[in-house]
């Protein structure tokens, strides 16, 4: 899976996410719901939070843009002094999904704090993955 | 001699349900469990004999929408599900995208 697969892959699940908690509030409230998910208080402060990450990402997408068209290379140079146009929104991508896991995995497996290990191993991996794809993106390795 | 109380069968089906559910909690969890399995394990099963490949990330999504579906239907009248239940079914549906969106496609390196 290549870096353009994987934060494509985080954004896609964002939206999803979003249009999910979105829809149900809505089923609930057009029907007069006796059961709304808007009572949840997980699924409410989600929407707001993956709005606000998905603009900060248009952002650091457009000043990645920026960055790259600014960028020269002499000749002989074997690559850009700056890894900034690799860095599209990654640290975005680790908030978003990490709200998302967090939500996802409170609700299945509890607010339990002895369970909370599992959570932090996630989303610590998650991080580990992409600092190697950017890394990957910028030098060419690892694989 | 019956195992439990019988509902009352003239209110209606929604009554009916309701003090199913009222008499035995996990009645609806069972059904949407079966839902799930059911759109799972069918679909995978049957892509799985006509083209040699199941995929199952995308046979997840599809059973979790459809538990999805049943749910909100179920949400409209008090007493048949809890906003647990809700919760969790959407926390599945969720999980079932992320794992589609980060699987790797057939033949995909």
């Amino acid at each position: 899976m290549g870096e353009i697969k994987f934060v494509t892959g985080l954004l896609l699940t964002t939206l999803f996410t979003l249009a999910i908690v979105m829809f149900v509030i809505q089923f609930g409230d057009e029907n007069d719901s006796a059961v709304l998910l808007s009572n949840d208080s997980d699924y409410s402060g989600i929407q707001d939070s993956l709005v606000g990450d998905v603009q900060d990402f248009n952002e650091d997408a457009e000043d990645s843009v920026d960055t790259l068209m600014s960028t020269t290379q002499e000749a002989g140079d074997q690559s850009a002094s700056s890894g900034g146009q690799f860095k599209v929104g990654a640290f975005t991508m680790i908030r978003m999904a990490t709200v998302i896991i967090t939500v996802v995995f409170t609700k299945i497996f509890g607010d339990d704090i002895g369970f909370g290990i599992f959570l932090t191993a996630i989303t610590s991996i998650l991080v580990w993955m992409i600092g190697l794809y950017i890394w990957k993106a910028w030098k060419g390795s690892p694989d | 001699m019956s195992i439990y109380t019988q509902p009352n069968l003239t209110g209606g089906m929604d009554e009916v349900l309701i003090e199913v559910v009222t008499t035995v909690p996990s009645f609806m969890i069972g059904l949407l469990v079966f839902v799930f399995g059911f759109v799972f394990i069918s679909g995978s099963a049957t892509q799985k004999k006509q083209s040699g490949y199941a995929d199952m990330p995308m046979w997840s999504v599809m059973a979790s929408l459809s538990t999805l579906m049943v749910t909100l239907i179920l949400t409209i009248k008090g007493g048949l599900i809890n906003l647990e239940t809700l919760g969790i079914v959407v926390a599945l549906t969720i999980f079932s995208a992320l794992w589609l969106f980060l699987s790797r496609g057939r033949g995909e390196q």
